[in-house]
């Protein structure tokens, strides 16, 4: 298709001229950043006050911490990079995403009545015994670790291209750096911490994002329809750009493509354990539904600006210059705040150290969030269920250890990684949210005939096709971008393994909670009354 | 989303047939979802076929807007829209239910901050 028109290569979109004032900036904005990270680290011993802040957060401050978790490295850098690329399809994913809030909305207000907070708790509702928390665990591993390396290695390369560096030695430097300074953050911070930070990110991300859509406009004499023939016309591909199917991994098969696309996405966005963890730590049911209302408001406002950018960027900028610099176009927002304005002047400095800084906290919030969530679960689920409730202080040390083992793997794969396309990472952690929690999420609260085996069945059965399925589709082999682009073994044709796996999961689960029991009948947990 | 209705024995009182409050909550909020989940469902199956369907996508409707990129604002819109439905369907009719009765009213359903359990 149109892969060999994006090739990458070193470039210096800043300029000499603007890069002195603009890493000077930057640099003085991390430094207050982790100077007011330093006062918002936390002494609290109370491991609840730590995982959930003593579920006192309000829903107008966990909704705008909600919409910050919606604002990740993924869905600011990728996306919009997809949409100034890709055009109809990565608009879809943006639109996916969105959608993806009113499955969490459906089920805010229960999995906070349930009291749990982690995937342990939830997949606990229906079973008894360590076998759920130590599926919680693996799954949240499934997803949490691919997430921190995608998330770490993106945020090495803007780093690395904002201070004008983008050799392979430059950019996984910056990629342990700011990984370094991420983890040290995740260490001494609480949620309540966190979610300041995500309120401040909110801001910011939608200030910026506004502003470049108003100077686009106004480079085309306030006209959105020319900003979007323009779009169409610097595209790789101008009859095809606001068509499916320009994705590059789905030029076969592209109906099926899509439709294992948009199950992923909304399914796989909607239950990743951050976001169960922050609706954790609402006051109560009500209050984590009103939070999640006044979240979906904030997101659709960040993504229909998001959309907006990534247009904006493929009309200023040009496709085919977006994707010399990044094969994902990653690089679009920054390249935009680049060519939006003329060079020299004052305006188009304080615009990229805005992207520059608006990327840092991004990173920062984003990767302690999902590093956090990860923790919680292995310091909640499996460390205290072992050494038993009365040891907090333990608890808390091993949340720490827990945080410092995650950044040090997560900064270690992303670094080895660097030279090769993981974007299978992605597909396969929100496919295994999607196929071992979202099932097992509606089940335990929809369907009172779902037990332990059932659950099980769901979570293996599901993880295991996931692997299977990922290992041999175009995302790792038989394709240009794939993770081994010269091997082909790949036998599944779609880019994702939900179109399968999902419906497995769904399955599997239902037949296991059908089949009778043998031997020992082992007792059900019923779910509390006012969780269904 | 069904509800899992009992139903009671026939010899028990009059005022023991009335519907509980708890089953009036439940019965409230599963017609909430139900009309929220149909009110984004029609949406997103057309979102579908639509990125199925190449040629229907990219079917102009104003200047270089196609029906695939209007149908997704159009599908933000419906679900916005939804989501502020259903924060006022459920503040108004399922939370009042939720919460306990005034003193001397029957049928009371445990409260909200009771439920919370803490592990």
């Amino acid at each position: 298709m149109t892969w060999y028109l994006l090739s990458s290569g070193v470039h210096d979109p800043i300029g000499s001229a603007a890069r002195g004032p603009v890493v000077v900036a930057f640099l003085v904005f991390i430094g207050l950043a982790l100077l007011w990270v330093v006062t918002l680290a936390t002494h609290d011993d109370h491991p609840e006050g730590l995982y959930v802040a003593d579920r006192s957060l309000s829903p107008v401050f966990n909704g705008f911490a909600m919409a910050g978790e919606q604002i990740s490295v993924l869905t600011l850098f990728a996306t919009s990079g997809a949409i100034a690329l890709f055009g109809y399809d990565g608009y879809a994913s943006a639109v996916d995403s969105v959608l993806a809030l009113g499955l969490l909305l459906l089920l805010a207000q229960k999995v906070r009545n349930s009291g749990r907070y982690t995937l342990g708790g939830l997949f606990s509702l229906r079973a008894s015994g360590p076998a759920p928390c130590i599926a919680a665990a693996v799954v949240t591993l499934a997803i949490t670790l691919p997430m921190l390396v995608i998330q770490l290695r993106a945020g090495g390369i803007i780093a690395a291209m904002l201070i004008g560096l983008s050799t392979d030695a430059a950019q996984v430097l910056c990629t342990v750096l700011l990984g370094g300074l991420v983890v040290c953050f995740a260490v001494v911070a609480d949620l309540k911490g966190t979610s300041r930070m995500h309120v401040v990110k909110v801001g910011i991300t939608l200030v910026t994002l506004a502003v470049f859509v108003v100077l686009s406009l106004n480079k085309f004499s306030w006209d959105a329809g020319s900003l979007l023939s323009a779009a169409v016309d610097k595209s790789v591909a101008p009859d095809d750009y606001l068509s499916p199917g320009l994705w590059a991994h789905i030029s076969s098969l592209v109906p099926l493509n899509m439709i294992s696309d948009h199950i992923v996405v909304i399914l796989g966005t909607a239950v990743m354990p951050h976001l169960i963890l922050r609706v954790g730590a609402s006051r109560t049911g009500r209050s984590a539904r009103r939070s999640m209302s006044i979240a979906v408001g904030l997101t659709g406002a960040y993504f229909l600006l998001l959309i907006a950018t990534g247009f904006a960027a493929a009309a200023v900028v040009g496709g085919r210059d977006i994707g010399r610099v990044d094969d994902n176009g990653q690089a679009s927002p920054v390249l935009l705040a680049s060519d939006v304005l003329g060079n020299g002047s004052a305006m188009r400095v304080a615009l990229i150290t805005a992207v520059a800084c608006a990327a840092f906290l991004v990173i920062l919030t984003t990767v302690t969030s999902v590093m956090f969530a990860a923790a919680v679960t292995l310091a909640h689920d499996v460390f205290a269920r072992a050494d038993g409730p009365r040891a907090t202080r333990r608890h808390v040390r091993a949340l720490r250890l827990a945080i410092v083992v995650l950044g040090a793997m997560g900064l270690t794969l992303s670094a080895a990684a660097h030279r090769y396309s993981v974007e299978f990472l992605a597909i396969f952690s929100m496919s295994v949210a999607a196929t071992c929690v979202a099932p097992v999420l509606v089940y335990s609260f929809f369907w009172p005939g779902f037990n332990r085996r059932g659950l099980l069945w769901s979570v293996y059965g599901g993880l295991l096709l996931c692997t299977v399925l990922t290992m041999f589709s175009p995302t790792v082999s038989g394709s240009a971008y794939a993770l081994m682009p010269e091997a082909d073994f790949h036998w599944y044709p779609f880019r994702a393994p939900g179109l399968l796996s999902v419906p497995a999961a769904f399955l599997l689960g239902w037949l296991g909670s059908r089949n009778p029991v043998r031997g020992p009948v082992r007792a059900e947990r019923p779910v509390e009354q006012g969780v269904i | 989303m069904r509800s899992y209705f009992v139903p009671k024995p026939p010899d028990e009182s009059v005022t023991d047939v009335r519907p509980q409050r708890a089953d009036l909550h439940r019965h409230a909020v599963h017609r909430a979802q139900r009309v929220f989940l149909a009110l984004n469902a029609v949406p997103f199956a057309v979102g579908v076929v639509l990125s199925c369907a190449a040629e229907l996508a990219a079917a102009p409707v104003y200047g270089r807007l196609t029906l695939g990129l209007g149908w997704g604002v159009l599908q933000l819109g419906v679900f916005a829209g939804s989501v502020w439905w259903y924060e006022n369907r459920a503040t108004r009719v399922c939370d009042p239910l939720e919460r306990p009765p005034t003193p001397g009213a029957s049928g009371a359903s445990p409260a909200d901050a009771s439920r919370a359990v803490t592990r």
